[in-house]
């Protein structure tokens, strides 16, 4: 079942720090001025279930695999759109706000690309 | 001028950082809350103690952007809120259990940061 489908609308300046680690960072573009420069933006719409382990990420044409989700990700992304997505295959997850996942190719994220959740 | 009281804000059992010590001015005088879902009680307490204005830092931004802010609440799971605010110079106070973590980590010290806050730990300096 798809959960969430949005677009990616900003790719902040500093973005690229977390990207280059393997994190991307997501705010709903109704996400403060000041976090911005840190995020990719996604249009914020409705989310309609709960990211669980096992849950298909699709990201710029990139299948993701959840293989951990922090106990406050979901909390995140409910109330603001958030999401800290970790391309480090993890079967735990490091910090509280973390999904982990595996993946097959990694995303190279642009805007216009597409974020889909599917449970 | 207002004058506005200060506050110790520690943390909280299974916290890190802190203690800080919040005063605001009449230049950094938003208790600025960046949870979603409205003002967090812990950002509503420290408003009340200080008498400096609580800010839902989800619906706009205060007039003068990092430097206008006293403090800020955040609820980060450890990754880049945590990071953002400290790197920024603004006092940071997250609700979460959470230790220095991040590509921002080397920004997030004791004296910027505590964690593991709930309104129990914030009272009158």
């Amino acid at each position: 079942m798809n959960i969430y489908q949005s677009e990616i609308v900003h790719i902040g300046d500093q973005a690229e720090l977390f990207l280059n680690e393997g994190i991307v960072v997501f705010f709903g573009d109704n996400a403060p001025e000041e976090l911005k420069d840190f995020a990719v933006l996604h249009k914020l719409n409705e989310i309609s279930g709960e990211i669980v382990v096992g849950s298909t990420i699709q990201l710029s044409g990139s299948n993701l695999k959840v293989t951990a989700v922090g106990h406050v990700a979901n909390e995140n992304f409910q109330n603001l759109g958030h999401l800290v997505l970790k391309l480090d295959s993890a079967t735990e997850a490091a910090l509280p706000g973390d999904v982990s996942c595996s993946y097959d190719t990694k995303p190279e994220v642009k805007i216009g690309d597409s974020l889909k959740i599917l449970i | 001028m207002a004058d506005y009281k200060k506050v110790k804000v520690e943390a909280g059992p299974s916290g890190w950082g802190g203690p800080l010590e919040i005063q605001p001015t009449d230049e950094r005088k938003y208790i600025v809350c960046v949870t979603g879902g409205g003002i967090h009680p812990v950002a509503q307490k420290i408003a009340d103690l200080t008498g400096a204005e609580a800010f839902d830092g989800f619906k706009s931004s205060p007039e003068g952007s990092f430097g206008a802010m006293a403090c800020a609440v955040i609820d980060c799971g450890g990754t880049a809120r945590i990071g953002v605010y400290p790197m920024k110079g603004v006092p940071t106070i997250d609700i979460h259990d959470t230790t220095p973590a991040g590509p921002l980590a080397m920004f997030i010290k004791e004296e910027n940061f505590v964690s593991g806050v709930s309104e129990d730990q914030v009272s009158e300096a």
